[in-house]
C-alpha cells in the first residue's frame, strides 16, 4: 500500500542546511496500524508531510497504492490528499466559524457533486447526509450544529477524525492526535482509532509519546532522519 | 470543483462576522460608485436641460441680429428691416422667416398686472420656427399683420397671471396703454430656466413696430428656420451676401449683422456638458481607485490572518485554483455589495440634488440602465483588480508553512 524507498529531504533554514530525512525506506501494508515515534527533530514531521502528499521528497520514491506520487504536480497531489488521505492533527485544525457538520463536509467541497463517496451502506447521498452519518460514526451526531469553540478537546478531535473519514481514504495520518488532550480523553481517541483500524483502515500515528506508540501493533523509530527500528 | 453557493455563503459569513470592517472596506466602493452615478446622472440631466432650452428655441434655427457684437450698442443700427426677412424667404433651403421686435411689458387686464412677460412682435410663421401650438383660440394671421391689428396671443402663464380661471379669449389686455384683444393662448412648453416660453405676449410685428413706443422701421432680430441641418451652412452664406447687397455694404466694410446658428450653439453646449460630465465622473472615479487600494490592503490582511485556514483547506485537498477563487469571490462580494449600496447612495444623491436645486434648475435626472450596468461592471472590475493579488498570494501559500502558522 505504501512503499517508501530511499527518501531524503533537506531544508534550508537561513544559511544552514538541515537534513530532515536521510534515506528512509518503509513499507506499510493495508490494514496496518503503525506508530512513527521519535524525538522532536528526528524527522517524523517531515516524513508525515511527505506521506501526506503535502511535500515532495528530494530523492527516493513514494509509491502509494501502486502509483509513484513523488514526482506529481501540486494539483495532482491536492487530489490525492482529497481522495486517498485523511489527516488528523494535534491541534484539530477545524475551521472555527463552521459548525461540526460543515467542518466534516469540508473535504467534499473540493470535488464534484457527482463524485461523492458512497455512504457506509453503499447508498449514495448528499454531502450533508454523508457528514451526518460520519459524525454519527464517531458518536457526535447530537452535536453537529456546534462550533469548535462549543465543543471539548476530545469532541473536536472526534470531529476532525470524522472529517478525515468522510472521503473514505486509503490511509489516515494522525500527527500527535492526543498531544492536546488529557490522558483519559487521549485514550478514548486511541480507542476510536483502534476501532477504525479493526474495520480494516490503515492508520499511521506520529507521536513522541512511547505510551501512545506502544498501543500500535507496529512501531517505527526515527532518529536524525534515519530509521533505527522497523 | 468549488461549489459557488457554498463559497458565497462562506464569504458572506466571514463578512458578517466582521460587520464593521466589512462596512468600512465597502465604504470606498460605496462612495465611489455613488459619486460616479450622481455625477453622471446629474451631468447628463444638466446637458439635456440645456439642449432642451436651446432646441425649445427651435432646431435648425438661425438668429440674425442687427449690428455686430464688437461695434457699438446694437440698437443704434437700424439697417435690419422686415423687407430683409421677406427677401430671405426666397433663399433656397429656407423654410420660414419672421422678424422679431421685442418690447417690454407690463401686460395688464383690469387691476391685474404681469410684469415679467416680454412682448414679442412676430409674423405668424413663428409657429413653424419654434414649436408653438395653440391651447385655445388661434394665432394671428397675415392680414392682421398687414393691417397692424391690435390682437395678442398669450403664453399660458401670462394668461393665468392676469385672467386667473376666467376665459381670456375675446377679453382685452393693455400693453403700454394700448388695448389688445386676446385671440389665443399657447400650449405650455414648460419653464426652461432663464427663458420661459409660457410667459410672453405675442403680437403682430407691424403693430409692435408702428404702434408701441418707440415707433420704428427696423427690427433687432430676424429668425430663420431651414428645412434641414445640411442646408444651414449654404443658407448662412446666402443670407450674408443677400444682406450685404441689400444694406449696400462696400466689400471692405464689416457686416452690420451677425448670424447665430442655434444648431452650432447647441452642439457646443452639448460638447461642453459632455466634457463636464466626463470630468466630474473622472474625479469621482478617483475615489473608486482609492477604494480599490483600500480593499486590496484589507484582503492582504485577511489572507495573512487566515493563513492557517488556507493550510487546512489545502491539506483537505483544495487546489491553488480553489483558494484563489475563494478569496476572489470574497473580494467580489465586498465590491459588488458596495457597488449596489453605492447605486442606492448615488440615486439618493441624484434625487436629493435635483430636489435641492429645483427652484432654479428644473433637472429631471433618471437612473438609466447603462448607469446601473456600469455600477455593477465597475465594482466587479475593482473587485477583480484589487482581489486578484491577495487571492494569488493566498493560493501560493505552502500548506506546511500555513499549517504551522499561529
Amino acid at each position: 500500500m505504501i512503499e517508501l524507498n530511499g527518501i531524503t529531504k533537506t531544508y534550508r533554514i537561513g544559511a544552514t542546511e538541515v537534513q530532515a530525512l536521510a534515506g528512509v525506506s518503509l513499507s506499510i501494508g493495508p490494514g496496518e496500524m503503525v506508530a512513527v515515534a521519535g524525538q522532536s527533530g528526528s524527522g517524523k514531521s517531515t516524513l508525515m508531510h511527505i506521506l501526506g502528499c503535502l511535500d515532495r521528497p528530494d530523492s527516493g520514491s513514494y509509491v502509494l497504492e501502486g502509483r509513484d506520487v513523488s514526482k506529481l504536480g501540486g494539483g495532482q497531489l491536492a487530489e490525492i490528499r482529497n481522495r486517498r488521505i485523511g489527516f488528523v492533527f494535534q491541534s484539530f485544525n477545524l475551521l472555527p466559524r463552521l459548525t461540526a457538520i460543515e467542518n466534516v463536509a469540508l473535504p467534499l467541497l473540493y470535488r464534484g457533486r457527482s463524485d461523492l463517496p458512497a455512504a457506509p451502506g453503499g447508498r449514495r447521498c448528499g454531502p450533508k447526509a454523508l457528514a451526518e452519518q460520519t459524525l454519527d460514526r464517531v458518536g457526535l451526531a447530537p452535536r453537529m450544529r456546534h462550533r469548535p469553540s462549543q465543543l471539548s478537546g476530545g469532541q473536536n478531535q472526534r470531529v476532525a477524525i470524522a472529517r478525515a473519514l468522510i472521503t473514505d481514504p486509503a490511509i489516515i495520518l494522525a500527527d500527535e492526535p492526543t498531544g492536546n488532550l488529557d490522558t483519559a480523553t487521549g485514550q478514548e481517541i486511541m480507542r476510536l482509532l483502534a476501532d477504525l483500524n479493526a474495520e480494516g483502515r490503515t492508520i499511521l500515528i506520529v507521536t513522541h509519546e512511547p505510551d501512545i506508540a506502544s498501543q500500535c501493533r507496529r512501531q517505527v523509530h526515527l532518529r536524525d532522519g534515519r530509521m533505527i527500528s522497523c | 470543483m468549488l461549489m459557488l453557493w457554498t463559497t458565497l455563503k462562506i464569504a458572506a459569513g466571514s463578512l458578517w462576522l466582521n460587520k464593521m470592517r466589512s462596512l468600512l472596506t465597502m465604504l470606498g466602493v460605496i462612495i465611489g460608485v455613488g459619486a460616479v452615478i450622481a455625477m453622471l446622472s446629474l451631468g447628463t440631466a444638466f446637458g439635456e436641460l440645456i439642449s432642451g432650452q436651446i432646441s425649445g428655441l427651435g432646431t435648425n434655427v438661425l438668429f440674425i441680429r442687427a449690428g455686430q457684437f464688437r461695434h457699438g450698442p446694437m440698437s443704434s443700427i437700424q439697417t435690419l428691416v422686415p423687407e430683409d426677412a421677406e427677401a430671405i424667404l426666397n433663399i433656397e433651403g429656407v423654410r420660414s422667416v419672421t422678424p422679431v421686435s421685442i418690447n417690454a411689458g407690463p401686460v395688464k387686464a383690469g387691476n391685474k398686472t404681469n410684469n415679467t412677460a416680454p412682448v414679442w412682435g412676430l409674423a405668424p410663421s413663428l409657429g413653424d420656427i419654434q414649436n408653438v401650438q395653440m391651447q385655445q383660440g388661434r394665432m394671428f394671421n397675415d392680414s392682421e399683420v398687414r393691417r397692424q391689428a391690435r390682437v395678442a396671443v398669450l403664453g399660458p402663464k401670462t394668461a393665468a397671471d392676469i385672467f386667473g380661471e376666467q376665459d381670456p379669449i375675446g377679453s382685452a389686455v393693455r400693453i403700454r396703454n394700448l388695448n389688445f384683444r386676446v385671440i389665443g393662448v399657447t400650449k405650455p412648453l414648460g419653464d426652461q430656466g432663464g427663458f420661459n416660453p409660457d410667459d410672453r405676449a405675442l403680437i403682430p410685428y407691424t403693430t409692435a413696430m408702428r404702434q408701441l413706443p418707440p415707433r420704428r422701421d427696423f427690427v433687432q432680430t430676424i429668425m430663420v428656420s431651414t428645412f434641414d441641418k445640411e442646408s444651414i451652412g449654404p443658407v448662412i452664406k446666402d443670407i450674408t451676401s443677400l444682406l450685404r447687397q441689400r444694406h449696400r455694404l462696400r466689400p471692405d466694410a464689416a457686416d452690420d449683422f451677425a448670424i447665430q446658428n442655434m444648431a452650432e450653439i447647441l452642439e457646443t453646449f452639448q460638447k461642453v456638458s459632455f466634457y463636464l460630465t466626463v470630468f466630474l465622473g473622472t474625479v469621482a472615479a478617483i475615489s473608486l481607485i482609492v477604494g480599490g487600494i483600500g480593499i486590496m490592503n484589507i484582503m492582504l490582511a485577511t489572507v495573512a490572518e487566515r493563513t492557517r485556514e488556507i493550510g487546512i483547506r489545502k491539506a483537505l485537498g483544495a487546489k491553488n485554483g480553489d483558494i484563489l477563487r475563494q478569496f476572489l469571490i470574497e473580494t467580489l462580494v465586498i465590491t459588488i455589495g458596495g457597488g449596489l449600496l453605492g447605486l442606492a447612495l448615488g440615486w439618493g444623491l441624484m434625487a436629493g440634488t435635483a430636489a435641492a436645486v429645483n427652484q432654479w434648475l428644473k433637472l429631471s435626472p433618471m437612473l438609466q440602465w447603462w448607469v446601473v450596468g456600469m455600477a455593477v461592471a465597475v465594482s466587479t472590475a475593482v473587485g477583480l483588480v484589487s482581489g486578484i493579488y491577495p487571492a494569488w498570494r493566498a493560493s501560493r501559500l505552502d500548506p506546511i508553512v500555513a499549517l504551522r502558522y499561529e
